[in-house]
Parts: structure tokens; sequence; C-alpha cells
């Protein structure tokens, strides 16, 4: 409720600044900074200080309903942002908008006035669709704030999963705003739409918030889960204005038009003041200069952490993977929270947790209760969590706009702000880390989307078929609709008679289509210790084979679980609670065959192609890593069934010859691909603007007689189709290394191809960023980790990876 | 690649999101097979076009009311016996006990079960045939729909709409949940008018399951028409069986088992009838030998009537547990008979059930008044469940007057004691 109020204070700058001494003011963050670059000078390799910005405004607008006007009053605001008037007048002129501004711009309030304008006028109904239930939950809070603030009468209800049944009628017919999610529209509305008819008769808005969480697959669903709506629509003859916010990307605007098809009015300039931010991007120290040997990012985020916990400032730390969440925060909880009998100061926050536990830590967070939350981007989106005054980026999350975002999450309203970036030891990181002008002059990145991606398109054809049958003529993306349908028909699940196809299979489509993974069924991990059966969290699909086999050691608010027994099928993980000082890591790998072309372009001495792949990773074991030494303590062996994947790729081999005047020795030459992939696949993902996850890479040849992988020692190792070692010097007539870099969900989501067009830059960043790395012999920041046995061995990868870049490098005369 | 190819080759993949889709390309024929399979089925579905409906109503005994569609009417008489129950025992059974005890006369009914291409609910889910069943003055008249195409569903939900609407209540088993709204969504589908609305609705399922759930396997329609009608279905099309009859219908003209379909439709709605006088029997006070004597009583008591929830309970008062006597007690209790309520509880006190114990201790606190059993009960009760905040009060409030009685006794002069 607090909350609430402070965020309509916050935009409203006839509120004094002394309004927030209700709450004691934190120290400040300038003694952290003086602290920080006094002890740390060496370590920070850029700064940036974002001024305080003062807000532009605008008036109510003249036909505000009065009702509503004094409802803001009551609130304290007496005039809009420039932006929150622009939004209303171009959506109230009909005209699908977009609204990109930062955090905390008060962006609610653009689609709050005219979505309750219009219920106030004509009992116009609007749905609000958010990423998660959680954010859900507080737009409701925040609308029937603004309702009771000025009597509305307005009705706004939540209805997802935990809508209960005899609530759901009332939410159908008598709701004036529905606030929902994709998942929910896929699956629960639209398939039961002639009980929402009421509700679609008078739909006039659709509100999408956190536009930017929907690209790549998430966003492929939902643009076709649009589609149906839009049908839905059709068929009861109304025709919704949306309405969509993003936080800063590149391409809002195309993205909104991609997601509705339609085009999008774009509104880009906030008018909402901003407290200051300052920013550091961090580089942790050189340990070995001959191996570019740095100290761990986690070792100085923990430091920062430290630090800011004992100023007395409220943090949070970003890390990017679930693991590190964990890892960071057993190391701060060994510090701050040793003492048993007090409550706990230290909080984890990842996916994965239940949501009853995440929901007490939202809580526990906007109460002030927590020091220090360590989260992963599961935190980014714009669940409320009050004041925070540091915030740690453990590791580059991958892209600018991913970084602003994390970095918003503090110093709200006028409180100045610190964000320190500490770089890992990965390429990107030390990229962005060494030339801090290339990261704070950079523009954020693109999403993208594949709405026509075939499996996608396809899983939607089918539920747009459930819900209404098509017609001859009418269109649903952009591949041949008819042809989508005759293999539908084939299938038996839709049936031609006449002009029509209709829907004819005893099933539920929705049902077996999730908008957020790649496959179905989460896996649920169950403690079974002492004889208990009790779920403590989730595992999806795709991280289950690297995270919850047998032996592995999963970790819950950093207390280890020892997985006993995986029940692949069932879906089910039995664990145990256990003391262990080490944490696992799973070792996989892959191999991969071409299956058909698409393109084909020389380059250099060598060639690029583009054009689908199957390929079959295998996890054979994981490792066993002693915690704060990270010793290697023991490997174990893991029996789980191939994952398969279709997808698209784009590859890069060297002509042979070439290759062997090149590199004679094959052994160097395959430490010269692994290298030359590695920070390929590094440039790629900044290229394409993607998640590094989103893509996979692999070096291997174009037939399947054998794959490199990464092994277990760190350096590459042949091995033939059954995963036995294969000797490449020897016995090879044919010794075609190729780099793969695919898409990485079945089908593949458009990546490949815009790589394909950039197979240029690839090569040549690639090339600067190991060239201009200042290890000697190769490291994780330029072609991946080596051994030292590496140099004494005669070769040096680094100098085969340039070698094998120049080879594929354009320009080059063949 | 062409589409069709490129489909196929991605639904191949395990584990990626495709299991739960139609078994789709395990084991594919050829292209050109397949492609052979589709021609011939659309020439023999337009075969089946031109004479089916005409054939199959012949087949059905019925008529085609429009392309698509074809309706067959039947009347079953008063004095036809299904299994043990004769249909005209409808016209003579009061029924407002299963109408919230709201008179309801036979011709306010309509019978109603429909056949659907899938269980799942949802827009995409077909009412292929619709069966309706009315009491007329000479016994229970039926019209059955059957579609032979999509194109049909709107003229059956047109003629049907007369029958509909001249019924103010509607008698289905799960017709709430499953076949009402089903048929609300193809009325909305088609942007006709709904006959639906404002319609009382007598759900056998919901007495079927109150009475008899978990004295049977299970409260299917089968298994209720077997057991309180006496009904045996001979070579019945089992219901999981009958989407795949229409949907070979459609695909390949196949008409065989559609007379199966449309029996077994048939079967459902007399058992309706059948099952409708029959629970109005055992609710009104007829009773049955498997029933759950606290359910009929509890439907009694919604009605307000505890003389006959009584008669229920205390005549299967040997079989009914814990709970139902506990229940029996406190309508004994309500009308005063205590002598009737005590033994009860005492028997269950004496077997430690804290129900009957705290019953017996407020009985001896205020009617009994014999404050030292009342005492001692409080402490069994505080020895079973903790010192509970009731508990401790009560044992004090007694105490007090257990002390009050003394001093009173004491102050009594000693001749007169």
């Amino acid at each position: 409720m607090e909350d609430i109020v402070d965020r309509f204070f916050d935009q409203s700058e006839e509120v004094p600044e002394t309004a927030s001494a209700v709450r004691p003011d934190p120290p400040g963050i300038e003694p952290l900074i003086e602290r920080l670059k006094q002890k740390y000078r060496g370590r920070i390799t850029g700064e940036l200080v974002v001024p305080a910005r003062t807000g532009s405004f605008a008036d109510l607008p003249v036909d505000l309903d009065d009702r509503l006007a004094s409802a803001l009053r009551v609130r304290g605001i007496g005039r809009l942002y420039s932006h929150q008037r622009q939004a209303w007048d171009t959506i109230r002129s009909g005209r699908h908008t977009v609204i990109v501004t930062p955090t905390a711009s008060g962006k609610t309030l653009c689609y709050n006035l005219p979505v309750l304008q219009a219920a106030l006028e004509a009992r116009a109904k609007a749905l609000y669709l958010f990423p998660t239930k959680a954010l859900s939950q507080d737009q409701v809070a925040e609308i029937l704030e603004l309702n009771d603030a000025g009597s509305l009468g307005v009705r706004a209800y939540t209805f997802d999963g935990d809508t209960p049944g005899d609530a759901r009628i009332a939410v159908r017919t008598k709701g004036d705003i529905v606030v929902s999610n994709p998942d929910m529209l896929h699956v629960g509305i639209l398939p039961h739409h002639t009980k929402w008819a009421q509700f679609f008769e008078n739909l006039k808005y659709v509100v999408i918030d956190e536009l930017h969480t929907y690209r790549g697959v998430f966003g492929s669903h939902l643009a076709n889960v649009l589609r149906r709506l839009g049908r839905v629509c059709a068929f009861y003859g109304v025709q919704p204005t949306f309405v969509l916010c993003s936080a800063t990307i590149a391409n809002p605007r195309e993205l909104a038009e991609q997601l509705i098809g339609a085009p999008v009015a774009a509104i880009t300039e906030s008018g909402a003041p901003q407290g200051r931010k300052h920013l550091l991007l961090w580089n942790p120290p050189v340990l070995n200069a001959d191996l570019g040997l740095r100290a761990s990012a986690r070792s100085q985020t923990t430091r920062i952490a430290r630090l800011a916990v004992r100023s007395g400032l409220k943090t949070i730390v970003f890390a990017n993977t679930r693991l590190m969440v964990e890892v960071i925060t057993k190391y701060l909880k060994d510090v701050f929270d040793r003492d048993p009998r007090k409550p706990a100061r230290t909080f984890a926050y990842r996916g994965g947790y239940l949501p009853t536990e995440r929901r007490a830590t939202e809580k526990k967070l906007r109460a002030g209760a927590v020091d220090c939350v360590v989260a992963t981007s599961a935190l980014e989106l714009g669940v409320d969590i009050g004041a925070l005054d540091v915030c740690v980026l453990n590791g580059y999350p991958g892209t600018v706009a991913g970084t602003w975002q994390r970095l918003g999450r503090v110093g709200r309203r006028n409180r100045a702000a610190l964000g320190v970036l500490v770089g890992t030891s990965e390429p990107l990181d030390q990229f962005i880390v060494r030339n801090p002008e290339f990261f704070l002059g950079a523009s954020p990145e693109h999403a993208r989307i594949a709405p026509d991606q075939l499996l996608i398109l396809m899983d939607h054809v089918r539920c747009a078929a459930f819900e209404l049958p098509f017609r001859d003529g009418e269109s649903f993306g952009g591949e041949d609709l008819g042809a989508l349908l005759a293999y539908l028909e084939e299938q038996g699940v839709v049936h031609r008679e006449g002009a029509q196809w209709h829907w004819m299979a005893d099933s539920y489509p929705a049902n077996a289509v999730s908008l957020r993974s790649v496959a179905e069924g989460n896996f649920v991990v169950i403690d079974t210790t002492d004889g208990k059966q009790e779920v403590i969290a989730e595992v999806d699909y795709s991280s289950a084979p690297m995270t919850i086999f047998e032996g592995a050691i999963y970790l819950v608010q950093a207390s280890p679980w020892q997985v006993e027994r995986l029940d692949w099928e069932g879906r089910k993980a039995f664990v145990t609670k256990t003391r262990a000082d080490y944490y696992t890591d799973a070792i996989d790998y892959t191999r991969l065959k071409i299956l058909d072309r698409f393109d084909e372009a020389r380059q250099g001495a060598g060639t690029c192609a583009n054009g689908e792949v199957y390929l079959v990773r295998r996890i054979p074991g994981y490792k066993k890593i002693r915690y704060y030494t990270h010793e290697n303590v023991g490997y174990g062996n893991v029996n789980l069934p191939d994952q398969e994947l279709h997808t698209t790729a784009v590859w890069w081999q060297a002509d042979p010859q070439a290759l062997l005047a090149a590199i004679p020795d094959r052994w160097q030459a395959l430490d010269g691909f692994l290298g030359a992939a590695y920070a390929m696949h590094y440039i790629a993902a900044l290229l394409t603007m993607s998640e590094r996850r989103d893509l996979g890479r692999a070096v291997g040849d174009s037939d399947t007689t054998w794959s490199a992988t990464l092994g277990t020692d760190g350096r590459g190792a042949a091995r033939s189709f059954d995963g036995e070692p294969v000797d490449v010097a020897q016995g090879m007539r044919d010794f075609r290394p190729t780099v793969y870099l695919y898409d990485n969900y079945p089908g593949g989501v458009g990546l490949s191809a815009p790589l394909f067009d950039l197979r240029q830059q690839v090569v040549e960043h690639a090339v600067a960023l190991v060239a201009g790395c200042e290890c000697s012999h190769g490291c994780p920041a330029c072609i991946g980790p080596i051994l030292a046995s590496d140099e004494t061995r005669g070769g040096s990868p680094k100098r085969a990876a340039l070698a094998v870049l120049d080879l594929l490098r354009a320009g080059r005369s063949a | 690649m062409k589409l069709k190819e490129r489909l196929a080759l991605l639904s191949k993949q395990g584990g990626a999101g495709q299991s739960a889709r139609p078994p789709a390309s395990a084991d594919v024929p050829a292209t050109a097979e397949r492609l052979q399979r589709l021609i011939e089925h659309s020439t023999r579905r337009a075969a089946v076009r031109r004479t089916g409906d005409h054939d199959l109503a012949r087949m059905l005994g019925g008529s085609s009311i429009a392309p698509g569609v074809v309706v067959a009417e039947q009347c079953f008489f008063r004095d036809h016996v299904h299994g043990a129950e004769p249909i005209g025992t409808l016209f003579e059974t009061p029924l407002h006990v299963l109408n919230e005890g709201q008179p309801v006369r036979p011709w306010d009914l309509l019978f109603l079960d429909t056949e659907t291409t899938g269980l799942a609910g949802g827009t995409g889910t077909l009412p292929f045939v619709l069966g309706l069943a009315r009491p007329e003055p000479e016994g229970l008249r039926l019209r059955q729909y059957f579609l032979t195409g999509f194109g049909g569903e709107a003229a059956m939900l047109e003629h049907a709409r007369s029958w509909l609407a001249d019924a103010t209540h509607l008698v289905t088993f799960n017709g709430k949940c499953f076949d009402v709204p089903l048929l609300a969504t193809r009325y909305r589908l088609l942007r006709l008018a709904t006959p639906l609305q404002s319609k009382g609705h007598l759900d056998l399922l919901h007495p079927t399951r109150a009475a008899f759930g978990g004295r049977w396997p299970d409260c299917r329609l089968q298994t209720a028409e077997q057991r309180l009608l006496g009904f045996a279905r001979e070579n019945d099309l089992g219901g999981h069986l009958v989407p795949m009859v229409w949907t070979e219908f459609m695909r390949h003209g196949r008409m065989d088992d559609v007379p199966r379909v449309l029996e077994h439709n048939r079967w459902d709605l007399v058992s309706l009838a059948g099952l409708l006088s029959r629970l109005a029997h055992i609710y009104g006070g007829g009773g049955h030998e498997d029933a759950d004597a606290r359910a009929l009583a509890r439907h009694r008591l919604r009605q307000g009537d505890d003389a006959g929830a009584l008669r229920e309970l205390a005549g299967k008062a040997s079989s009914l547990g814990v709970a139902g006597l506990l229940e029996l007690a406190r309508l004994y209790r309500r009308r005063g008979e205590w002598e009737h309520a005590v033994p009860i509880w005492e028997d269950l006190a004496a077997q430690g059930v804290a129900e009957a114990l705290e019953r017996l201790a407020k009985y001896q606190e205020h009617i009994g008044r014999d404050f030292a059993a009342a005492i001692a009960l409080t402490e069994r009760l505080v020895a079973r469940q903790g010192a509970r905040p009731e508990h401790v009060r009560r044992r004090r409030r007694l105490l007090g007057r257990v002390a009050e009685e003394a001093s009173v006794f004491w102050r009594i002069p000693r001749d007169r004691r």
C-alpha cells in the first residue's frame, strides 16, 4: 500500500523532497564510491555519471473525466509527465501505441488513464497482459487504488491459473479490466472465447506491458497468440487498440508491429525526473599475466556487495545463472547470516523457486527487511521490490538493454544510486570492461522474433482451428495456410468441408503448447529427506539434464540437496539434504549433421553456409567442484537420454589445402578451430543481439564422423559418433573441421539467416577480439580456457585460432 | 524442402514439445501414397455427401431435414419397461424433491444428452448427436439429431429450438458442466440466439453422487441405470468409441456403426427418464439399500423437513458410522428428544469421540445439571484434546457451580438438610 502511494507521489513534483523523510535516509552512496576508488583504483576501468534529470510536464487533458481527474488529485497528481500526456492523445485517437520509457517513469498511467476513461464513458473493456502473475497482481492493486480514490466503480480482476473456478464467471461477465498473462490468454481464454463473448464484444484496449520480454521463442509464440486474438475479436466485430510498453530496446516500434501485425505509433521521450546514477565498470585484477588469468568476478562481486551492505546500503546482486546466484548467496550468507537466531538478511531470488517462496522474498524486500538480494534476471522485470541503493552485476548480462534494465532496479526517484558492472573472464565481459566507451556509448539491442517459425506457427494454427473454423482465403502468418491445414487434415485433426476447415480431434490443442519453453513438462524436485515427500523446486525441461542428473548437487537458497534418483519419464527428481562441500557442473558434447544447405558463399580461403542441421547433445558426466578453492574433486557418470535438435545453423569451413599450408599439425588446427569458434560464438551473440544461450556452437566435420568438444580438462578433444576419442592426426583422409553456430531451438528461431548475412563481421570482430587480448597463448577472455600444458606442448592455441580466423576472413586472397 | 516435409521432419523430434500431439509420423507412408489416399477419401466423401443423408435417414428410420442433418423420432409408450422401471412411473412420481421443493410437472421437462467429438470442452468440441426426449400424454417422445456434416449444425440447432423453448426444466446427467455450456457455445459460434437461458436444470449426476458416491465404484450413468433401474445394455457401443465412429463416417463415409451411436444415445435418454423418477422416489422417502442415509437426510434438511431427515437416519441407525450418529443425535437434540440423543452420545463417548463427550458435557451442565459428571467429561476432553480455552472455561464455570451449590448446601440449617 505504502509503495503504491509512493509510486504515485513519485511523479508529482508538488510533493516536497522531504516526503521520503518517513523512512530514515540511507547514508548515501558517495562514501562507498570514494572508498572503492581509493582502494581499488586499478580495477575501475570506466565511470559514468548519469546526471539527475528534471521532469517535463503537461496539463491534465481537458476531456479527462472529472472523477478520474479528482482521483488523480487525491493521489497528489495535478499534472502529467509529457510522455503520459502524449500517450493519452495518441491512444485516444485510436492508434496502436508503444511507449518506451525508463523504470519508474509512471508508464502505467499512460495506459490506465485512457482505459479507465473508456470504462467510465462507455463501459468499454480492456485486457492487460503481463509476462508474470506477480506483475498482474501489482497492477490490479494499483488500478484499485486509483479506483477507490475517485469512487470510479471500475472493476479490475486478475485472471490466471490461481483464479478460483467460482470467481471466473464474475471476471468474465463483470470485469472492466481483466489482467492476465499470455499463457492464460492462450490456454484459458481464447479456446473458451464464447464464454467471454460479453467481454470481447466490448473490448476496446489490449495492453501489453514489458514488451521487451517478448523476444525469441516467447515473443514468437505471443505474436501467434495475438493473431488468434485478432481472429476472435473479428468474430465479435471489434478492433481493439493495442497499447504496448517497453523498457529501452533499439526497435520497440518494429517489435510491437511484428507482434500485433499492424502499424504502431511510438512514444520514446520520457518526461519523468530521474535521480543521479553512478556507474562503475570493474575488471578483476590480473593474477597471472601469462595466462591472462584474472581473479573471479564472483570474488569481486561478493567483496563489493559486502562493502555496500556494511555501509548500510540496500544492495541487489544480479548473476547470470541460477548456480551463480546460489554460490554468491552462500558466500554472503556465510558473512551476514551466520547467527541462526537472527532473521536472515540475505536472500536468493531466481526462477525455479516455488511461487510462495518468491512472493515471501518480494514482501520482505518491500518491507526493507532485506540487506542484500541475489537474483537472476527473474527480478529484472517490474516486480515491485522497493527502493535499493546499489546494484552489482556479476558479469555482463549479455545485452545493453538488459544491463540498463537491471541497473534501473536501484535508485528510483530522487536518490542517487550506484551500479557496478563486474566483468567476468568471458570475452564479451572483457570486451565491455576494457572498452568502456563502447558500452557507455552503445545503443541498446534489437529484440527479434520469428512468428513464422514453422513449429510455433503450426502449434498456433492448431489452436486457432480449434477456436474458429478457418475459411478458404484466410491467412495466418506468412506461410501458406492452405498447406498447413492440408497437413493437419492428413494428421486427422482438421476436416475440410465446403470452404471451411473444422477442428475434428478429441483434444484441446492449447494444452500441448507451452509459450515459454521448447518442451513440455517441468521437472519437480522432491525432498525425500527423512521420509518426506515435499516439492521444493521446479526445473524446466531444457535445463533438467544439466542440473538434476543423478548425483548432482542441487542448490536452493544456497543449501545443498543431492539428487538421489531422476525419474525422467515422470519428470521428478528425488533429492535428500546433504552437507557436500562441493557443487556439480555437467559436461556436455554435441554431434551434428548437415541436412540441407539454403545458401553458401566463398569467404577467404573457405566457405560459409547456412542451412538445416540435426544435432544430438549428450551429457556423459559431471565434475565435482569444491567451494572456495574451486578445485576439481571428482567426476561422476550421467546416464540420460540424448537431447535431439533439428535446427538452422551457419557454418564456416576452410579449404583443406589452405588449412594444411597454414597449420600443418591437425591437433593444432583443431585447437585453432575450437578457439575461433569460442570467439565467434560471442561475437555472433553480440551481433545478432541475442542471448548467448539462444545460439549453440559446435566444432566437427560435416558428416558426423567426429566432433570436437571442450573436454573435462578444458581442451578440445575429437570424438567419434559413439563418443569414443578419435585421433585426428592419423587415419583420417579428409580433415575438414567446421565451426557451427546454430539456433538453440527446434526449427530455429530466425537467428541463422541474419548471422549468415553478418558472416564477414563475425570473423572480423573475432579477429579483433582475439588479437586485442593481452594474454600470450589464449585465455577465457578470447579463445577459451587453456592449460599450461598447451604451452609446453609447443603450439600456441591463440596463434592457431588467429590462423584459422585469418583463413575464414573475407578479403584474403584464396 | 517443401513445407510438408519440413513439418514432418520437425515433428519427428522427441522431447521437444510434441509428445502430447497426435502420433503423427511414427509410420508415415510415402507422400505419393498419402496423396493417393487423400484423393480417394475426398472422392469417396463426395459420393457419400451426395446420397448419404437420405440413405442414412432411411437406415435410422428418420428423415433428412436439411443438408448435413438427419433427425429420427421415436416414442416410448407409458407401458414400456426400461430395466425394471416402467416409463409411466415418471408421470406418477412427485418430482419436487429433486427441484428444491418446487413443484414441477412432467410436461415442463426436456431430457437432453449429446454425443460429442471430444470431452475437452472449449470451442473446438462439436455435438454431432443431440438427443432430446420429452414427456407427452402417450409416453416419452425422443428426437435425435445426427450431423452428417459441419454444415448441418445450424439447421439442427434451429430445429431443436422449439422443444428447448417449450421446456422450463432440462434434465441431464452432468449437463450443468458439460452438455448445456457446450450447446450455449454452439449457438454462440453460429451467431444464433440461445434458447437455453433462465431454465431450471435437474442434473441427475449430483443427487446420484450425493447418495451413492463412495458406495459404488463410480457414478456414471451406466452404473446408475444398472443398479437403480436394473437395466443392462447389450452390445453397447462404449462411450469412448463414439467420437471415432463419427470421424470414420466423416472421413471415409463409414456408416455401419452410426445406428449404434444413436442407440447409445437413446438408452442414455430413456435411462435419464427412468432415473429421474427413481431418484425422486429414493429422495422422497423411498430410500435405497445402497444409499448414504446422511445424504438423503441432508437433502431433507435443506428442504426444511427435519422429521423426514430424522426418519432417514433413524431407519439406518445401525449402519450410520460416527458422523451419521452424531447427526442423528443432533436432530434428536433439536427436537428436545434427550432420551434418544443421550444414549447415542454415551455410546460414542465410550469410544472416545470428542464431539460426543462435549455434547454430553453440555447436556449434563445445562439439562441434566449433574455438574460433577460434566466436570468428569470435561476432564476426559482435556485429556484427549489438551487444555483448549473452551474446555478450560467450561471447567472453571462448572467448578464455580459446584462451589455455589456447596455453599448453598452449608447455608441451609442442619435440621433441614
